[in-house]
């Protein structure tokens, strides 16, 4: 019999179900005991592959469903590890990381040899690159970020998010599941197309055609360039540039060793050589890489690597060093940095960014002048599929187009709200608001469809 | 005239080689000087360079391999003459081989061979001394308070001269400092030259010269211009 106490049970029921399974973004910060911000520290859910990571000013947040993702493990390369309960209403909470001392007679205990050697360790780490791939098919769900910043001015703000389709046996694949994104405001890469890119209607064709033309700014183009992902057995690298022609183009030397989680980290230069390729056809030794990678020391698992061209300070006082730094606008060129996550036995991209420089001459006021440009590109991988049947299932609705600049997607205010993203700085956020006076991106939006 | 297109071709060459290796290591070492090119550079970023290059480069320095820094290197100058020979060899071989044509096809006498033409080009370039030498008294002695723009802009017997180099569009700069008394004496120069060597009539010569002379400075225009909307 149908009565009201019946219905006021299941509608007790449900918001009870509803209470218990949330979804709901935490946000948080990172920092040391002195108070000083971690960058970069890892925020990961336990026994889960749903993360993130702290942005420079040690800061995050991270979209869990209650009750199952409720426990999170925070670690940091020389730290001791935290792991915190969140409850359901947290919206911000602080996370101090502890020091981690190292106890060096337990070290020495090691092959020294490793210790005098350093590149011994790179070549044992790329060589375990490949026994640390997963040899199924898996998908990486991430969020991807792009600026175009010029005169400290944002032009351009694409935020998307994405899911990568690694397979063993076939090309990775991608596809733009989410998309946010402003106008294009840029001007200095093609001073020709001006008037054109300040029209509003663009085709999506013209648009990637015009990013293509330009080092492949298309978001598959880019992801495959930097950090490629094996598409048949024998095809090397698999972490972008790392393989054996990385070890023999670079000098390396042992920096210090840290901790992680209880196990040693070997921390490595990476120095340039007179192997190294050069940045431009003709440089010289004006631009030189360098940059650094942390190694787990038992099992030789890589778990960052932070690269740059960088001008050569050795070359200081030279005329070619200061025309330039007046060409790129900075000391630094071009950098990378990785991150790598474990997660049941093998291997994953946790997040890749890259960032170039450069300078444009714009004309103000009837005088030229030189303005820095600076194009960055994230993607903070947030989740990883690996069971067969989940992946399969990704698979097959997914429609695997990588345009990012198809105007068929509608902004999801819902999705983007209960999203893992990374964390804006106040730069950044600046940057964003008054690249949102121009137009609100979510108006911008509408206006393309 | 008659007398200079008699001296060899090669000692005219060399000579102009010369002479313009001179103004050069002039326009290096008093004109354009490492503090005015610096001035230049840092007057041209409206922002300063990051902090985060500072922290690599302290990072870094000491793994590194000691540099020389040395801009000049004793070669340095010989290679500057080098480079000067092959541009001017280029470049006398273009304008010859321009005017050669527009001979050729007004059928005029053979007496007008490549090499002669060659050596008119040649000795005609000798004008181009003379603004470049009021240039550098100009800023080495007449106004020795100057910046890198001063020179740039400095083109007093141009039609970019006449204007206020603020409100001149970038694809206009050249163009405008093209056209100069120095380059119609220069078209002159050709004329008669060529009037001597093939015995015709100036006014004859000079119609034939300047339409070839500026059939390939038009060219020469417009892809400065591209490149310049380019870079």
């Amino acid at each position: 019999m149908i009565t009201w106490k019946r219905i006021e049970i299941s509608l007790l029921l449900m918001l009870i179900c509803g209470a218990i399974s949330a979804q709901q973004v935490v946000k948080g910060k990172v920092t040391n005991h002195e108070n000083r911000p971690l960058p970069f520290a890892s925020v990961f859910v336990i026994n889960s592959s749903v993360g993130t990571i702290t942005n420079e000013s040690g800061e995050f947040e991270i979209a869990l469903n209650f009750p199952e993702e409720d426990s999170l493990m925070i670690s940091y390369i020389g730290y001791r590890s935290s792991f915190i309960s969140v409850k359901v209403q947290s919206k911000f909470i602080t996370v101090f990381l502890q020091e981690d001392l190292i106890q060096l007679d337990e070290l020495l205990v090691s092959p020294n040899k490793l210790l005098k050697n350093p590149k011994v360790i790179i070549e044992k780490a790329v060589s375990k690159l490949d026994s640390s791939k997963n040899r199924r098919d898996f998908i990486l769900k991430g969020y991807y970020k792009q600026t175009f910043e010029q005169a400290e001015e944002y032009k351009q703000l694409i935020e998307a998010a994405v899911s990568i389709y690694n397979s063993p046996t076939a090309s990775a694949r991608f596809n733009i599941d989410q998309i946010r994104r402003s106008h294009d405001f840029r001007q200095a890469y093609d001073l020709q197309n001006l008037s054109k890119y300040n029209q509003e209607q663009v085709s999506s064709e013209e648009m990637l055609e015009f990013d293509r033309q330009r080092g492949s700014l298309a978001f598959s183009y880019w992801y495959l360039n930097n950090f490629k992902s094996p598409v048949v057995e024998n095809q090397a690298p698999l972490f972008g540039n790392l393989n054996d022609e990385f070890v023999k183009q670079h000098n390396f030397k042992l920096d210090t060793i840290s901790i992680i989680e209880d196990d040693f980290v070997y921390v490595i230069k990476i120095l340039p050589s007179h192997a190294s390729k050069s940045y431009f056809i003709y440089d010289g030794n004006d631009i030189i890489p360098v940059g650094k990678i942390f190694i787990k020391a038992d099992d030789f698992t890589i778990l960052k690597i932070e690269y740059q061209y960088i001008l050569n300070p050795k070359r200081k006082g030279s005329r070619d060093f200061r025309i330039l730094q007046s060409v790129f606008g900075s000391g630094v060129i071009f950098k990378i940095t990785a991150l790598y996550k474990e997660f049941e036995g093998y291997q994953y991209l946790s997040y890749l960014n890259t960032v170039h420089y450069s300078t444009s001459k714009i004309k103000n006021s009837g005088q030229e002048k030189r303005v820095k440009n600076v194009l960055e590109r994230t993607l903070l991988v947030n989740k990883i599929l690996v069971k067969a049947d989940q992946v399969t299932q990704e698979y097959k609705k997914k429609p695997w187009n990588a345009n990012l600049y198809d105007r068929k997607y509608t902004y999801d205010e819902k999705f983007w709200s209960n999203y893992t993203i990374l964390t804006e700085t106040l730069t950044q956020e600046k940057l964003r608001k008054d690249l949102e006076k121009k137009a609100p991106l979510s108006e911008q939006f509408k206006k393309g469809d | 005239m008659i007398e200079v297109l008699a001296i060899n071709g090669w000692l005219l060459l060399l000579l102009f080689c010369l002479v313009m290796w001179l103004l050069v290591f002039v326009n290096n070492e008093f004109v354009v000087t490492e503090e005015i090119f610096d001035a230049y550079l840092e007057a041209q970023m409206q922002e300063k360079y990051d902090d985060d290059y500072n922290a690599l480069a302290s990072e870094f320095e000491d793994d590194l391999e000691e540099e020389e820094v040395n801009d000049s290197m004793w070669y340095d100058s010989l290679l500057d003459l080098g480079v000067i020979t092959l541009q001017s060899i280029f470049q006398f071989g273009i304008i010859s081989a321009f005017i050669f044509v527009g001979l050729t096809l007004a059928n005029l006498p053979q007496a007008a061979l490549y090499h002669s033409v060659f050596k008119v080009a040649i000795v005609s370039e000798y004008i181009f001394f003379i603004p470049k030498t009021v240039k550098y008294i100009w800023f080495i002695i007449v106004n020795s308070t100057y910046n890198y723009q001063d020179i740039k802009n400095f083109n007093p017997f141009s039609l970019y001269g006449l204007f206020d180099s603020n409100t001149v569009p970038a694809w206009a700069v050249y163009p405008l400092k093209f056209v100069n008394i120095f380059e119609i004496l220069y078209v002159f120069a050709l004329a008669i030259g060529i009037s001597v060597i093939t015995e015709e009539r100036l006014s004859k010569v000079f119609r034939l010269v300047i339409v070839s002379y500026m059939s390939l400075m038009l060219l020469w225009i417009v892809v400065r211009i591209y490149i310049g909307s380019i870079f």
